[in-house]
C-alpha cells in the first residue's frame, strides 16, 4: 500500500506530540505540587494555631464513668465519645450492669481505606455497582 | 379512456421517480440498516445512548434520499467554506453542522463537563498527570498505523485522536481537519470513538491484567490529602493560563473545561452551573449528535476505509490503556510500591468509565481496595492530556 505521508513527517508528529503533551503536563505537575505544598503548609500552620494544648477530659454523668481520651485530637472527638458512651450506656441499661469507658482509641486513619470495618463496608457499597 | 389510463400511469411513474422510494439505492438501504444497528446498541445495550442515539438517527436522516437535510458538497473544502451558500441552500442538518464545523459545540460540551468534574484527586496527587500524559501515546502511535494504511495526514490525525477516548475532542479535531473530499468523515470518527468508549469495560481489563502482576494489582494506595477551596479555585485558572500559553490551539477545549470547573468551584454561580451542565449541554448534545451523524453518508461508511478506522480505533484504545498501565508500573517501581499500576489505564480519559474499570479490576484482586478516587486523578488528567494532544495535532497537521 502506498503511504501518503512521508516517514519523516510521521516521526515528527509522533515525537513532537509525545514530547509536547508530556512537557505540558509536567509543567502542570510542577505548578500543582508547588501550590499544593504552599497550601498544605498554610493549613498545617492554622491547625497548629487552633489546636488546644490539652484535650479537655470528658465527664459523662450517668451511667458511665469518666472517659479518658489518650489518642484524641480532632475537633469532633467529643461528639464521638458522647455517641460511644451513649451506646455503652444503652447496653448497660439493658443488662443492668455498669460499664466504664476507660479509653477510646482511633484505629487506622479512620478514613475507610483498611481503617475501620464500617468505613470499608460503606466504601464498598458505594463503589460496587460500578 | 385509454388516454386517461395513460395519464394516470404516467403521473404515478413521475411520482415514483421523484419520491424517495424511486431514488433509494442499495447503499442507502445498507446505511439505514447500519443506523438501526447503532440505534439498537444505544437503546438496548446502552452504548453511550445520549450521543449514539442522536448520531444514529442523523445517520438515518442523511441516508433517506432527496431529503436534502445534509449536503456534503457544501463542506467540500475544509479550509474555505462558502457560508453564504450554506445559509441560502443548506438544509436543517447543514445549519446545525455549522456548530460542529465552526468548532462551537465540542468546547460547549467541555464547559458542561467542567462543571461536573472534580479535580481534587488530581490536585492532591499531581503525579497523576504523568499517567494522563502516558495514555495519550495511543493517539500518536495510532498515527503511525494510519499512515501505514495509506491515509492522508489529516485523515490519520483524525483517526489517531480516537485514542484520546474523548468524544468532543475527537469531533473537534476531525471536523476541523476533514473536508467532504476525505475518505472518512467526522461521523465515522464519532461512531468509532463513542462505540469504543462504551466498550472500555470490555477492552481494558484483559490488557490491564496481562501487563500487571497479582502483587502490583493488590497495592493499597495512601489516602489522598483533602484539598481546600482556594486550591480548587486557583487550579482551573492556572491550568488555562499554562496550557493556553503553551499550546494556543488547545485553548478552546481546555479554556471552556476550566471555565465550567471554575463556575462550579467558585460556589457563587449556581444558576450558570445548572444551565451549563443541564440545559445547555443537553441542547448542544442533540445538535452535535444529529449533525455529526448526518456526515455518515454511504460513501463514507460502506468502504474499506471505515473498516480500517474501526480496527485502528480499537488499536488506539488498547495502546492508550497499555501505555498508561506500563507507566503506572514504572511509577510503582520508582515509588517503591506505593502506586497501583491499575490506575494508569484510567489515563485514557473516558470519564468516569475508565476509572470505574480500574476500581473494578483492583477490587477483584482485593475487595477492600478502593482505587476509584486514585484513578479519578489520571482520568481527569487524561481529559486535559487529550485536549493538549488535540491542540498539538491541529497545529502540526495541515
Amino acid at each position: 500500500m502506498d503511504m501518503l505521508i512521508p516517514w519523516t513527517k510521521v516521526w515528527a508528529v509522533v515525537i513532537t506530540g509525545l514530547v509536547v503533551v508530556f512537557l505540558a503536563l509536567v509543567l502542570l505537575i510542577i505548578f500543582v505540587s508547588i501550590f499544593g505544598k504552599v497550601f498544605s503548609g498554610i493549613a498545617e500552620r492554622e491547625k497548629a494555631k487552633s489546636k488546644p494544648a490539652d484535650v479537655p477530659a470528658v465527664n459523662i454523668t450517668k451511667p458511665a464513668a469518666p472517659v479518658q481520651v489518650p489518642a484524641a485530637s480532632a475537633e469532633d472527638d467529643n461528639e464521638v465519645i458522647a455517641v460511644i458512651s451513649a451506646a455503652v450506656a444503652m447496653m448497660a441499661a439493658k443488662d443492668g450492669k455498669n460499664y466504664a469507658v476507660k479509653s477510646i482509641k482511633r484505629k487506622g486513619n479512620g478514613r475507610g481505606q483498611a481503617g475501620s470495618v464500617w468505613g470499608a463496608a460503606g466504601q464498598r457499597e458505594n463503589t460496587l455497582p460500578f | 379512456m385509454n388516454e386517461v389510463i395513460q395519464i394516470f400511469l404516467d403521473t404515478l411513474k413521475d411520482l415514483g421517480s421523484s419520491s424517495g422510494f424511486g431514488n433509494l439505492g442499495w447503499p442507502n438501504i445498507v446505511m439505514i440498516l447500519i443506523s438501526f444497528v447503532f440505534m439498537y446498541l444505544a437503546i438496548a445495550k446502552k452504548f453511550e445512548p445520549l450521543l449514539l442515539l442522536p448520531i444514529s438517527f442523523g445517520m438515518l436522516l442523511t441516508n433517506l434520499p432527496l431529503t436534502a437535510m445534509y449536503t456534503p458538497e457544501l463542506f467540500a473544502d475544509p479550509t474555505n467554506i462558502d457560508f453564504d451558500r450554506i445559509l441560502h441552500e443548506g438544509g436543517l442538518l447543514d445549519l446545525l453542522y455549522l456548530g460542529v464545523k465552526l468548532q462551537l459545540f465540542p468546547p460547549l460540551i467541555f464547559l458542561g463537563i467542567g462543571t461536573m468534574t472534580d479535580f481534587a484527586p488530581l490536585i492532591s496527587n499531581p503525579k497523576s498527570f504523568l499517567l494522563g500524559a502516558a495514555a495519550q501515546a495511543g493517539i500518536f502511535l495510532t498515527f503511525i498505523g494510519a499512515a501505514v494504511l495509506g491515509f492522508s495526514e489529516t485523515e490519520a490525525a483524525s483517526i489517531a485522536i480516537i485514542g484520546g477516548a474523548d468524544g468532543p475532542t475527537a469531533i473537534f479535531v476531525s471536523s476541523k481537519l476533514l473536508g467532504a473530499g476525505a475518505k472518512i468523515s467526522t461521523g465515522t470518527i464519532a461512531l468509532a470513538a463513542y462505540t469504543y468508549m462504551a466498550l472500555v469495560p470490555i477492552i481494558q481489563p484483559p490488557i490491564m491484567k496481562a501487563l500487571t502482576t497479582k502483587k502490583e494489582r493488590a497495592v493499597v494506595m495512601e489516602t489522598l490529602r483533602p484539598v481546600g477551596r482556594t486550591e480548587k479555585i486557583i487550579f482551573p485558572i492556572a491550568v488555562t493560563i499554562i496550557i493556553a500559553l503553551l499550546i494556543p490551539s488547545a485553548a478552546p477545549l481546555v479554556g471552556m473545561l476550566m471555565l465550567g470547573n471554575l463556575l462550579k468551584e467558585s460556589g457563587v454561580c449556581d444558576r450558570l452551573v445548572k444551565t451549563a451542565q443541564n440545559e445547555l449541554m443537553n441542547i448542544v448534545t442533540i445538535f452535535l449528535g444529529v449533525s455529526v451523524g448526518a456526515t455518515t453518508t454511504a460513501d463514507k461508511i460502506i468502504t474499506a476505509e471505515f473498516a480500517k478506522v474501526i480496527i485502528l480505533g480499537v488499536i488506539a484504545f488498547s495502546i492508550g490503556t497499555a501505555s498508561g498501565v506500563i507507566f503506572g508500573k514504572i511509577m510503582y517501581r520508582v515509588t517503591g510500591g506505593k502506586v497501583n499500576p491499575l490506575i494508569g489505564s484510567a489515563g485514557v480519559s473516558a470519564v468516569p468509565m475508565a476509572a470505574r474499570v480500574s476500581q473494578k479490576v483492583g477490587a477483584s484482586e482485593n475487595p477492600t481496595n478502593f482505587l476509584l478516587m486514585h484513578a479519578m486523578g489520571p482520568n481527569v488528567a487524561g481529559v486535559i492530556g487529550s485536549a493538549v494532544a488535540a491542540g498539538v495535532l491541529l497545529s502540526i497537521v495541515k
